[in-house]
């Protein structure tokens, strides 16, 4: 009774030089058509469709079309209680970060980005607005009160913002409360915001030349500009955003099995999704590099028989005139019969 | 045609053609959500790659010099 | 390795499918991808969003990078349906399944260099993930001169050294051959000594 050939019969007979037919083939003239299709391809899909552009948005557009939303953001920053301030590592030690049983990566690299929300994003940009000694003086008693009475101010001024008006030109009327000193700071950083002048006070804080955008980058995803623009583009995570592009462009399609773990629900609802996704990706990914060795899915193409599809000429080729059996490699010489 | 003209035509040549700067639809179904571009592209491969497959490819029963 | 067998003008004849011609069309993209990368490069990140002219090459770049993955996913079908890791060939498969990731990366680190919305959404996005496996400490997506670095220089080199790997494997081995069809039992493929080597088998 014949039996099914095992991996190691496979191998053996592919890996065996080829004894039948050949046939002329140049593959310089295939890369040089492959090179002139692509390139025609190119050429037609960019002048068909060119491509997407949307234009960054600034903290200054941020300031001025949602000022409340910015405020609400800047008081969280300074009272230690937005997304940057609570993240934990690389920015700071306020957050113990993801992990996964006892993997805690995110702790264990460390803050290699130190950011201080409340200084680097409220204190030090104020501190450089010119001619205002009201400001400075309230900055001043700011720092001086102890941390409950900070704490009373920017809860009453959060508080506030909910019931607050906006006015034209980007301005907000909040009701009356008391809210110390952080009403001053926050009116001021608001104009600054406003201005353009925090766009350029967060990036050029520590040295003249700059290619970093971590600050203000932070700061915005903070508040929520970046995600009601990406949400209108079906960016958003929960919406498969990873895969989409802005407007109707393809996307990247290839992430469509990454973004696929951010819609099933007790991933996507934990804390700890991200390295969660990342674990299950990357032992997929092992798998589909190690196919080759991993039993069952090395079979799969001989179960489902595509093959007989893809070399259909061969086989009638074959049936027509069989290759001999392969012949025993000669010894080599002198050796012993 | 003036140097404005040629201008204009090459400013059109590099534009496009189809602006797809609008809104995107999308394919709902259960609980995928993709957008009609994303569908396109895969759709594609899928036919692509069936047609490479079962298109006949031209040289195959012609006789070739042997090994 | 001998020229012959770098190039050869000769094919097995079970290479006859319209599957075999796209890793041809995947180093084609990126050959495309690379010449319009530098040509980009030649007049700096800004160039693309102040003239029709970059904004044109940029197309270029983006469309050969949708081929690219376009054509190297259809090829990776292709050599999974044909069990193409066969016969020693496992390295060749490893390679290009890695080069897959890597390019995956690549690319990932134009779009955060493109220095519009959608950089400044993937980058805020993006860092979580990094961030939650530790690599966000020495790979920042919010650092855009960094994300530049590693998008023209470091990334393309790597990608370009694991698609040579790749090549070359593949000459190295040869193209698989077909599989054996069920009715093919290993009796069938046992070698059969022949005159000369006294009819011995050797191990």
């Amino acid at each position: 009774m014949s039996r099914r050939l095992s991996n190691r019969e496979l191998n053996a007979e592919a890996a065996r030089p080829w004894r039948g037919r050949y046939k002329p083939y140049d593959l310089l003239k295939e890369l040089c058509i492959a090179i002139a299709v692509v390139a025609t391809l190119t050429l037609a899909l960019t002048i068909l469709f060119s491509s997407p552009d949307e234009k960054p948005s600034t903290i200054a557009q941020w300031s001025r079309q949602m000022p409340n939303d910015f405020l609400t953001t800047a008081v969280a920053e300074l009272d230690g209680s937005s997304d940057t301030a609570t993240y934990g590592p690389p920015y700071n030690h306020n957050g113990d970060g993801q992990h996964l049983a006892f993997i805690h990566l995110q702790q264990w690299l460390g803050v290699s980005h130190p950011i201080n929300t409340a200084q680097d994003f409220v204190f030090a940009p104020l501190a450089s607005v010119p001619n205002d000694p009201a400001l400075q003086s309230a900055i001043a008693a700011y720092q001086a009160a102890p941390a409950k009475t900070q704490a009373a101010w920017t809860n009453a001024y959060t508080t506030g913002l909910t019931k607050a008006t906006s006015g034209a030109g980007g301005s907000v009327r909040l009701p009356a409360g008391t809210y110390g000193p952080v009403s001053t700071m926050m009116s001021a950083l608001l104009a600054d915001a406003q201005s353009g002048g925090l766009d350029g006070n967060l990036l050029t804080s520590s040295q003249f030349f700059q290619t970093d955008y971590t600050r203000p980058l932070l700061f915005m995803a903070d508040g929520g500009l970046l995600a009601a623009r990406a949400q209108a583009q079906h960016l958003l995570g929960t919406q498969w955003g990873m895969m989409n592009e802005t407007g109707s462009y393809p996307g990247q399609v290839w992430l469509w099995l990454y973004t696929y773990w951010y819609q099933v629900n007790p991933i996507a609802n934990s804390a700890n999704a991200d390295i969660i996704v990342f674990a299950i990706m990357a032992l997929l990914s092992l798998g589909l590099i190690l196919v080759p060795f991993i039993p069952g899915i090395r079979d799969i193409p001989r179960w489902v028989p595509i093959y007989r599809l893809i070399w259909r000429d061969h086989y009638r080729e074959a049936r027509a005139a069989p290759l001999p059996r392969p012949p025993v490699p000669h010894p080599p010489a002198g050796a012993a019969p | 045609m003036s140097k404005r003209q040629r201008g204009r035509n090459v400013a059109r040549v590099l534009g496009s053609i189809f602006n797809l700067n609008g809104s995107a639809h999308f394919v709902h179904w259960h609980f995928l959500s993709l957008s009609v571009a994303n569908v396109v592209v895969f759709v594609l491969m899928l036919v692509v790659f069936a047609a490479a497959i079962a298109m006949p490819f031209p040289g195959s029963r012609a006789r070739s010099s042997k090994s | 390795m001998p020229p012959d067998r770098l190039l050869p003008d000769r094919q097995p004849a079970y290479m006859s499918s319209w599957i075999y011609i796209f890793g041809a069309l995947t180093l084609a993209a990126l050959v495309v991808i690379i010449a319009s990368g530098v040509l980009l490069s030649l007049k700096g990140p800004a160039w693309w969003h102040v003239t029709s002219v970059g904004h044109f090459f940029n197309s270029i770049h983006l469309w050969s990078v949708e081929l690219f993955f376009f054509f190297m996913v259809i090829h990776l079908w292709g050599k999974f349906w044909m069990a193409a890791w066969r016969g020693g060939r496992s390295r060749t498969w490893m390679s290009g399944a890695i080069t897959f990731l890597i390019a995956v990366s690549a690319a990932f680190t134009g779009y955060v260099s493109q220095q519009n919305f959608d950089a400044q959404w993937i980058a805020t996005q993006g860092k979580d993930g990094l961030n939650s496996i530790g690599v966000g400490a020495f790979f920042n997506v919010l650092n855009f001169g960094q994300m530049y670095s590693y998008h023209v220089l470091l990334l393309p080199l790597v990608v370009v050294g694991l698609t040579a790997a790749h090549v070359l494997l593949v000459r190295r081995h040869g193209i698989v051959p077909p599989l054996p069809l069920p009715g093919v039992t290993a009796e069938d493929l046992k070698p059969v000594p022949t005159p000369g080597n006294g009819g011995a088998p050797v191990s």
